[in-house]
């Protein structure tokens, strides 16, 4: 079973303690959102996606992982 | 808890008191004999006719309400109220009040073809109508709490 995995929260940590509320605001979404991703229960959209690597200034895969073996 | 998720128990407790009024009205006119009869399924018809306008605007205007009143206190736009989040989980919401409402209404032909009354049958119908709303909320709300 495949999965979704990512580094926004060490991402959060490197950026000075970004909060979740920060980083939501940054990407037009509610902190809920940026928890539910973080938690790893919700797969965000492409674009939804795209919009978080930019905040933190890098490319989609070292934000986000699809780990075919976890699960 | 997000806007969509206190949207949802505020739509709720909306459902609750407007049905809860809407079975009063409904038990005690067929406790008062108005739906039987040649005429009562006309009569019948007519009490739901005005059951079913009434509800949205109540709905609608709780919903208004709301929304202003939530705005006004945080002072959120209307875009960092909902994103793509709440609209996935307001589809899935409405795949479970497809489904209930759809069910209800494969039931209520059961019970026809067993050869219970059209009144019986009418009112399996609004019971699902209104159940696939509460079931459908619900679902959302289920969603919302399991962080999906």
């Amino acid at each position: 079973m495949a999965r979704i995995t990512n580094t926004i929260r060490r991402l959060r940590f490197d950026a000075g303690e970004m909060t979740q509320k920060d980083l939501a605001e940054r990407c037009g979404v509610t902190r809920q959102t940026i928890l539910a991703i973080e938690a790893g229960k919700y797969a965000p959209t492409l674009d939804l996606a795209f919009r978080i690597a930019r905040t933190f200034g890098q490319p989609l895969e070292a934000v986000f992982t699809y780990d075919d073996d976890a699960g | 808890m997000s806007f969509a998720e206190r949207s949802i128990v505020a739509e709720l407790l909306t459902f609750v008191s407007v049905i809860s009024l809407f079975t009063w009205i409904l038990i005690s006119r067929h406790a008062a004999g108005l739906f039987d009869g040649p005429q009562g399924l006309m009569h019948w018809a007519r009490t739901v006719l005005w059951m079913i306008p009434v509800g949205i605007v109540v709905a609608i205007l709780t919903s208004l309400l709301w929304e202003s009143g939530y705005r006004l206190v945080t002072r959120d736009s209307a875009d960092e109220l909902t994103d793509e989040r709440d609209r996935l989980i307001a589809g899935f919401g409405w795949k479970v009040t497809s489904i209930t409402a759809s069910t209800g209404f494969l039931l209520a032909l059961g019970a026809l073809a067993l050869g219970y009354s059209v009144l019986v049958t009418l009112n399996l119908m609004l019971v699902a109508f209104a159940l696939s709303d509460l079931t459908g909320n619900l679902a959302k709300l289920l969603r919302y709490r399991l962080g999906g």
